[in-house]
């Protein structure tokens, strides 16, 4: 299949969008900007925080469900103070996945002074604009949460 | 190519030179290097950085930017700063936008971090900072 220069600079342009997508939440995180936190987000998006001593995870299913979970979590100035690395981003038309890894100086989680994460996400592109559809998040430090079993690839795709 | 293409990439090569504009500005300010530092502002530029707790400095021109820098900046290795979570919006010649730093500073118990807001403006030698601001998100909290 040839691919058009038009499909390829649209490639490069969702790269780019996805990416500051992913620097904007850490923008408002920062903030404690839930409601523009949320805004990030599809309508029927699903986040999924980390896990849990019980070994379970938190289930936030939509802007509704995610607007008090932040609140919560993060919903003050300096909770959390996130940085962005290791961004990988794999676009196929209008949806897209990826993974990128996250330290915070800083953590709203009991017990951990400072946080290095990773997340698993999910896009839509709806009406030209970049949304998380799908974000998993979790930890490398202080608690190491890999999943032997798991069913993702490093560019965020199901196998 | 048609011209919707041919500008859709421009703007993509803005943004990837403002972002290495970024990247030079830790590259110099890691070696001390002031006047490297300096280069990278308009001749008009304006600068702003924190002074501790509710004091903040403010720097206009490049050739006073390039004297501040030279006290502030001077020891190689003293800032070694890392730069991430950019966003950058462009507009013709100019743009504006933020990223978050981590200087490799520590003080007292605390790493350094914060973030610039920035106006950029694009001149014959390329793009430069016109306008930046840095703010602290430790060791004290400065949201903007």
């Amino acid at each position: 299949m040839t691919i058009t220069l038009a499909q390829r600079v649209d490639a490069l342009e969702s790269d780019v969008a996805l990416k500051e997508l992913r620097s904007k939440y850490c923008w408002f995180a920062a903030r404690g900007d839930v409601s523009s936190i949320v805004a990030l987000f599809t309508q029927d998006c699903r986040f999924e925080g980390p896990l849990r001593e019980n070994g379970r995870r938190d289930v936030i299913k939509g802007r509704g469900e995610l607007l008090p979970y932040f609140t919560q979590s993060i919903g003050k100035p300096g909770l959390v103070l996130p940085l962005i690395v290791n961004h990988v981003v794999s676009v196929r038309g209008d949806d897209a996945t990826g993974t990128c890894a996250m330290e915070s100086a800083v953590s709203p989680l009991p017990g951990a002074p400072a946080l290095i994460c990773y997340y698993y996400d999910e896009f839509k592109r709806i009406d030209a604009k970049w949304y998380f559809s799908y974000r998993q998040l979790s930890l490398y430090r202080p608690q190491l949460q890999l999943d032997p079993n798991e069913k993702r690839s490093v560019d965020g795709r199901i196998m | 190519m048609d011209a919707d293409l041919e500008q859709r990439i421009a703007a993509l090569e803005d943004r990837r030179a403002i972002e290495e504009l970024r990247s030079r500005y830790g590259w110099y300010a890691a070696r001390g290097d002031a006047a490297g530092v300096a280069s990278l502002f308009t001749v008009d530029c304006l600068f702003e950085g924190p002074e501790g707790p509710g004091r903040r400095v403010t720097v206009r021109t490049r050739a006073r930017l390039a004297a501040y820098l030279g006290q502030a900046i001077s020891k190689p290795g003293s800032a070694i700063p890392f730069l991430y979570n950019h966003i950058v919006t462009v507009q013709g010649d100019r743009a504006e936008g933020s990223c978050a730093i981590k200087p490799h500073i520590m003080v007292g118990e605390k790493q350094m971090l914060g973030y610039y807001v920035e106006k950029l403006a694009r001149r014959d030698e390329g793009w430069l900072f016109d306008d930046r601001r840095l703010y602290l998100y430790q060791p004290y909290l400065e949201l903007k």
